[in-house]
């Protein structure tokens, strides 16, 4: 049984446009604990290129949001992201997700509903950089607390 | 600063490697920077409530790792496609091994390509983040 209902499917969010900046950039290999880019860095400053994780910094995970029945919470299950070319320093990006699928999966702890959403991360001209599938996993609380005892 | 190139077969192992997740002030003010504002990043009576050990270490975070791990260990390779599960949540503090091995290797007109599953283990071997990712071997004076 389906703990959302699939009448959410369609849903789509603009979640705004971004700068790209070198701060930026930095700020999140920082963040990441990328002591090896930030050692290169640090040696041969540059223009730089993004790693490819950064595009989940841009943007707020698993929106659209969706409601969620009082005895149910979610958690972030899984991406897929494709690179379509590197993200950069000096890039402006518009960033749009959209509600595409909700289906139910057996897990170990009992069933569960997976919220998919498509995530694209466009240039100015409109061409895709990056595409984010994120799938969000929304469980009963009561089935959690009895897998873990 | 380029790094030498690997020539990575088909099979070869990857790791392993150990990093210690983020301790739980680190993961509060991730979700206080926008990160993610559910209670699982700040609230520790919340996530014992759902029988969770601790603070849980937001996926994107974990899926940095993962792309590190890659980065560390294939250098000359960039990822040009990542899907990563989170099978069990990881808490603040954990110690985190992270290994792999190259599954597939091919040669397109656009250049080699290598894909690798990469795991995420707790220390009693529990698999926390199972993913695989594609791989593009890059000009070695392009990227960071």
């Amino acid at each position: 049984m389906l703990l959302i209902d699939d009448d959410i499917v369609g849903r789509q969010a603009d979640l705004g446009s971004v700068e790209i900046t070198h701060d930026a950039i930095e700020a999140y290999l920082r963040w990441a604990g990328d002591e090896l880019r930030l050692r290169s860095l640090a040696a041969a400053p540059r223009p730089l290129e993004a790693p490819p994780t950064f595009c989940l910094s841009l943007y707020p995970g698993m929106t659209p949001k969706v409601d969620l029945a009082g005895d149910c919470f979610a958690m972030y299950g899984g991406h897929d992201i494709a690179i379509r070319r590197p993200i950069r320093a000096g890039d402006s990006l518009d960033i749009s997700a959209r509600i595409t699928d909700v289906y139910e999966k057996s897990g170990r702890s009992g069933s569960l509903t997976v919220v998919v959403r498509d995530v694209s991360l466009c240039d100015g001209d409109g061409v895709e950089v990056v595409h984010v599938r994120e799938r969000q996993m929304v469980r009963r609380r009561q089935d959690v607390a009895r897998a873990s005892e | 600063m380029s790094r030498p190139s690997t020539t990575p077969e088909l099979g070869d192992e990857l790791g392993p490697q150990q990093r210690l997740a983020p301790a739980a002030d680190e993961i509060r003010r991730y979700g206080e920077a926008g990160g993610g504002r559910e209670k699982i990043f700040s609230d520790e009576g919340h996530v014992h409530r759902l029988g969770l050990r601790g603070l849980v270490v937001p996926g994107p975070l974990l899926a940095s790792y993962v792309e590190q791990f890659l980065y560390r260990q294939l250098p000359g390779w960039a990822v040009e496609q990542l899907s990563t599960t989170f099978r069990l949540p990881t808490a603040a503090g954990d110690l985190l091994t992270l290994r792999g091995a190259v599954t597939e290797d091919h040669h397109l007109a656009d250049g080699a390509r290598i894909v690798c599953d990469v795991v995420v283990e707790h220390p009693n071997g529990d698999r926390a983040v199972t993913a695989s990712a594609r791989l593009r071997k890059i000009d070695p004076a392009a990227g960071i």
